[in-house]
């Protein structure tokens, strides 16, 4: 079993009128790509920013490499790196001049690390442009590059590939993919593009209104997110008991919009088409799906907020 | 808490407005001597003293004082780029007590420098002369020392109370500004001692009171007549200057500690 790097336990925050971070607890194992994935004031940025030590929690604990000490928990971010939010930078100053300050501050003797993550992020020809004139794109690309600066063991990245060109969305996929084969640095990332982490991350953490709904791991996500036959008919509470009773099969969701997925019998679409339509069901639409994370997280979150507004409705009733 | 002191100072040096306050104050200063009687360079340490240190020399300090501070502990809070010294791992305290440390060195011992330094030179040029008593200036000039590390420290607090170096600028500089100018402007009015005590508490520096002479005497020297000022100071007046200085000072810097251990970076 891989060390657990990163140990958070029933982390709150708690802000005047709103909790932001609900008794979250999970783990981290070195060598991990964790994807944080939520809706937008979900939570995620501001677990990140306990991590960071810019928000300070109101309940729980952080241990980070099995340490939760103040003290101690600061000495382990010089081990880590974040981007949080929109990287920031001194605008009148140019790139080099950023990462050097960074470099200092870091205490990095080696000045020729600056130029080698520069190439690292395709920023060596800004020269002496200022920050202040740079795309959203390269002021990503020079926030990436602050966080490789100090050759990290854990990487804390909120939105990492925001603003950048498709051509940047896959250099700094490939580039996190390499980091993470070839030097062991663990990550987290939080992206809404959930296409990009489905290429990149090894668990996921999907959480909403500041809770985590669920953890799972890529492997365990690609077994959920199989195969199934979608069936729409003129009579789908029919087509359902023909299934069950007839067919034999009870591996089925009813879907919001009355139609059927069907998990089991992939190789026996002809018969049940032909059972269908002999007890009198008229197929609409029938096709093999597969779900991805998109639909995954889609159904996840719709879920969890229906039950959130119902939970909502029941305690207004009761006032 | 070296390395932030380093990069503190690197910045500092690449930043223009740093520099801009330096020749604003200096400008300040030798535009105030221009516009008193005489030429500068002919005047006596103690002539120069008199016509400058109350007026010009005041608010040369008080602007000096305010763009210096305020940029060197609010610049990186202002653009964010402060954040990622914690995320780097270094503790609030080391954070905070770097910009305590690089801003007082270069705000402190250069606004003395400013202040000293024409005085220093024409009484080594053309004496110290008769216009006041050299001892009184000089203790004069250590509560003047207390007063700045007053001014220093209330532009700490209010830039770390409003996370800005803009916002903390407009507020440092405006209140020391009117507030000075406010309470001398009574206390001139009522010359009366309560009222100036008051000033002390009320106001957010004495600098004005201290350094303005108002006594003085006509004397008949080496057939000129000549104003002699009383360079002394009440006791009791000393006495609250130096407690309210120190107190807060104290309060102050602690009072900005404790909020930046406490806040949520944005």
């Amino acid at each position: 079993m891989e060390e657990i790097l990163i140990d958070v336990k029933n982390l709150d925050k708690q802000y005047i009128k709103h909790k932001a971070v609900n008794n979250v607890s999970f783990q981290i194992r070195k060598g991990m790509i964790c994807g944080l994935v939520g809706p937008n004031g979900a939570g995620k940025t501001t677990i990140m920013k306990i991590m960071g030590g810019l928000v300070i929690l109101t309940g729980g604990t952080i241990s980070i490499y099995g340490n939760s000490d103040e003290k101690s928990l600061s000495k382990a971010r010089s081990r880590m790196s974040f981007i949080v939010e929109i990287p920031y930078a001194k605008e009148k100053m140019t790139a080099y001049e950023n990462l050097e300050i960074q470099r200092i501050q870091k205490g990095i003797p080696d000045k020729n690390r600056i130029n080698e993550v520069l190439e690292l992020v395709n920023l060596t020809d800004t020269g002496k442009k200022p920050v202040q004139n740079f795309s959203l794109g390269m002021r990503q690309r020079l926030g990436i590059a602050t966080a490789l600066l100090s050759k990290p063991e854990i990487m804390v990245l909120d939105e990492p590939i925001n603003g950048l060109d498709p051509e940047g969305i896959v250099e700094i996929r490939k580039l996190l993919l390499k980091l993470n084969r070839e030097e062991e640095i663990t990550m987290i990332i939080s992206s809404h593009i959930l296409s990009e982490l489905s290429l990149l991350c090894t668990d996921y953490i999907f959480i909403n209104h500041g809770e985590i709904i669920q953890t799972v791991s890529a492997s365990e996500l690609s077994k959920i997110c199989s195969e199934y036959y979608h069936i729409d008919t003129d009579n789908n509470s029919l087509a359902a008991a023909v299934l069950e009773n007839r067919l034999g099969y009870n591996h089925f969701d009813i879907d919001k919009d009355g139609s059927i997925k069907l998990y089991e019998g992939l190789d026996n679409i002809k018969n049940i088409s032909k059972t269908l339509f002999e007890s009198g069901v008229i197929p609409v639409r029938l096709g093999i799906h597969e779900a991805n994370l998109e639909q995954y997280y889609m159904n996840l979150v719709g879920g969890k907020n229906e039950e959130s507004d119902k939970n909502t409705k029941l305690s207004n009733k009761k006032r | 808490m070296k390395n932030l002191i380093k990069t503190l100072n690197y910045q500092t040096r690449r930043d223009n407005i740093t520099y801009y306050a330096y020749i604003a104050a200096l400008a300040g200063l030798l535009l105030g001597c221009y516009t008193e009687d005489g030429i500068i360079l002919n005047l006596t340490g103690s002539e120069y003293f008199i016509q400058t240190a109350g007026g010009c020399g005041c608010i040369s300090i008080i602007f000096y004082f305010s763009i210096i501070i305020t940029r060197i502990c609010g610049w990186d809070y202002s653009d964010k780029t402060i954040n990622f010294q914690i995320l780097g791992g270094h503790s609030r305290n080391n954070v905070f007590w770097s910009r305590i440390w690089v801003s007082f060195i270069r705000s402190v011992p250069v606004g003395i420098v400013l202040y000293i330094f024409p005085p220093v030179f024409l009484t080594l040029k053309n004496g110290w002369g008769i216009n006041a008593d050299i001892y009184g200036i000089i203790f004069r000039c250590f509560l003047a020392f207390l007063i700045i590390l007053r001014i220093y420290s209330e532009c700490v607090l209010f830039t770390f109370l409003t996370k800005s170096c803009y916002t903390g600028l407009a507020i440092s500089g405006m209140s020391l500004f009117l507030s000075n100018q406010i309470v001398s402007f009574i206390t001139m009015m009522k010359e009366h001692a309560e009222l100036s005590k008051l000033g002390i508490i009320s106001s957010m520096s004495n600098l004005f009171e201290v350094m303005n002479f108002h006594d003085y005497d006509f004397q008949y020297i080496n057939g000129v007549d000549e104003r002699i000022y009383n360079s002394e100071i009440d006791s009791g007046y000393a006495a609250l200057t130096i407690t309210v200085s120190v107190l807060i000072c104290i309060v102050s810097i602690f009072f900005s500690w404790c909020n930046f251990k406490k806040t949520d970076m944005k």
